[in-house]
């Protein structure tokens, strides 16, 4: 029996839709090292910037869900 | 001794967990190499996600983390877990790939991949050697953070080496028979222990702090930490580090083979930032804080261990759990690829011996115990802090990053060329590792960097001077899993 292999032509990497969207991982990547230098000002005895990292890698869900949903192979 | 029967109580009951899907596991999956090694190619989203997470997270999270975080502050955080979150991207441009490829060509093993792609059995070979020679010491560290995590259970007085035996045993036991079935499994069940705990321990250990700690800790709270460990070409090389070895882990790229569609790919990316914010941040301030209870420890793998033993019995059983959990699971998984690359890939592919199916799982249970007894042997006298094995061991894994992009992505790259480049990458990451050139050439890097950086301008180099096989391309970009347009005839596959 002959049947269609599901990975097949799903992707389209050369044509990548909504290019800028890839930018905002370098952006976020560069928000985690301001403030590193200084341990104030802190919140809960935690320093401003390790709360500011842990948020921008919280960005990272809804980043990774648009790119899911607009950017991902329309057949994948 | 009443906390310490309820610890042993909760541990026992997760190691019999272990031991019943192990044996499920053993009862009901095939005996194939892909039944055996690829959990059948049929994981969905919530199997993958925990597999993934599990294997990742090691006791270089659970125990590394917080001992380096305790000795050289909060960067670590940085250097670790913020690229871990950032890796979410490769799942997309290299996971969902190298998915569709082996699914395509049937790999089993990262080697098949490499030696596919460039048609080169020698490339195949690297990877393989260069994976199990820097995956032993990997398992080793598991195995180190197991015993010291029981000691903590046991209290003092249990030397060290027969806690070891325990955890390599159970790890041993479970993969011998279970399989990539059992392993993944497991891994489920772990993964959402780890996280679970990681998290019970942080609030646990936050809520045991004296009321007024202010400026005592301001050195380990800011860059570059109280040694100027992390300056900024530190941070840099190790989130570069993180960055390039984690897909190539051998047990982390054989996950990219096993999942049964687009869509668990697709889950993964999402949820996986989530997941490793959920374990990273706590583990790194748990390090910081435990200076407070212990200024002076003389050994920093200890600090989570140490600050468990400070919390009430229930919730530090649930924590020791789960760190046994994490160590478990990668180890276990990297146990099973070790397995697959030297069955498939040394016998069978580069010494030319065909093996029945019988034979091939006979002969990958018996290096699963090989390896774990190297492990072992690695684990009786460590050789270093987990965090220094863990890095010296990374590298190994990242130094054939730019053929992996150039195998992905560029059309151009020839066989020539991924092997010069992996050769002259390897040869002076090995070199710098192992004190045969000058430190003082990496220019304060860590070596892989200069490395991947040399060996990727003669991969460009010579691929340019040389030809590329035509056919293999087509098989890729024209006719086969990375086609670009509609449905080719090639993909059509008789089942």
């Amino acid at each position: 029996m002959l049947e269609q292999d599901p990975a097949a032509g799903l992707l389209r990497f050369g044509r990548l839709r909504q290019a800028w969207v890839w930018g905002i991982y370098p952006l976020l990547w560069l928000l985690t090292w301001v403030g590193v230098r200084s341990a104030q000002p802190q919140l809960l005895g935690i320093p401003a910037w390790y709360w500011g990292a842990g948020l921008a890698m919280l960005l990272l869900v809804p980043l990774n869900l648009y790119i899911v949903r607009v950017c991902w192979p329309r057949d994948g | 001794m009443g906390d310490t029967v309820l610890s042993l109580g909760v541990v026992g009951v997760y190691l019999l967990l272990l031991a019943a899907i192990g044996w499920w596991s053993y009862r009901h999956s095939g005996q194939d190499p892909v039944s055996y090694f690829l959990a059948g190619r049929g994981l969905g989203s919530l199997a993958l996600t925990l597999t993934t997470l599990a294997t990742l997270l090691s006791a270089f999270t659970f125990l590394g983390v917080p001992a380096d975080a305790y000795t050289h502050g909060l960067g670590i955080f940085l250097g670790v877990g913020v690229t871990t979150a950032l890796i979410s991207g490769l799942f997309f441009w290299v996971g969902y790939r190298v998915w569709l490829a082996a699914r395509h060509f049937g790999f089993i093993t990262p080697s098949e991949f490499f030696g596919h792609r460039f048609n080169s059995p020698l490339l195949a070979l690297l990877y393989c050697l260069s994976a199990l020679t820097f995956t032993a010491p990997y398992i080793s560290i598991q195995i180190i953070g197991g015993a010291r995590t029981l000691a903590a259970v046991l209290g003092e007085g249990i030397p060290y080496w027969p806690l070891a035996v325990v955890v390599a045993l159970v790890i041993l036991g479970y993969v011998l028979f279970g399989g990539s079935q059992a392993v993944v499994w497991t891994d489920v069940v772990q993964g959402i222990i780890l996280v679970l705990g990681m998290g019970v321990a942080f609030v646990a250990v936050a809520l045991s702090l004296p009321p007024e700690t202010a400026g005592q800790l301001d050195p380990w709270l800011s860059l570059p930490g109280p040694q100027g460990r992390w300056s900024w070409q530190t941070l840099l090389g190790n989130q570069l580090l993180f960055f390039m070895a984690t897909p190539l882990f051998p047990q982390f790229f054989q996950r990219f083979y096993m999942a049964k569609s687009a869509r668990p790919f697709q889950t993964l990316m999402v949820v996986w930032p989530l997941l490793i914010l959920l374990v990273f941040f706590p583990a790194a301030l748990i390090g910081v804080w435990g200076r407070l209870a212990f200024p002076n420890l003389q050994q920093p793998d200890q600090i989570m261990p140490l600050m468990l033993q400070s919390l009430p019995s229930g919730v530090a059983a649930v924590v020791i759990t789960a760190a046994l959990a994490a160590l478990m699971s990668t180890a276990d998984s990297q146990l099973l690829t070790a397995s697959s690359l030297v069955t498939r890939d040394l016998v069978v592919t580069f010494l030319k011996r065909p093996l029945s199916l019988h034979q091939e799982e006979l002969l990958g249970r018996g290096v699963v115990l090989g390896i774990g007894l190297v492990s072992f042997a690695i684990a009786v006298r460590p050789p270093g802090l987990i965090a220094q094995i863990a890095t010296w061991s990374f590298q190994g894994n990242a130094m054939l990053f730019p053929v992996l992009i150039a195998g992905l992505y560029w059309k151009r790259a020839t066989r020539a060329g991924a092997v010069a480049g992996a050769l002259v990458s390897s040869g002076l990451t090995l070199g710098w590792l192992s004190g045969l050139l000058p430190k003082g050439w990496t220019g304060g890097w860590l070596p892989v960097i200069p490395a991947v950086v040399a060996g990727t301008a003669v991969l460009v180099v010579v691929s340019l001077l040389t030809q590329p096989d035509r056919e293999r391309v087509a098989a890729y970009y024209e006719n086969g899993p990375w086609a670009e347009e509609g449905i080719p005839e090639s993909s059509v596959v008789s089942t």
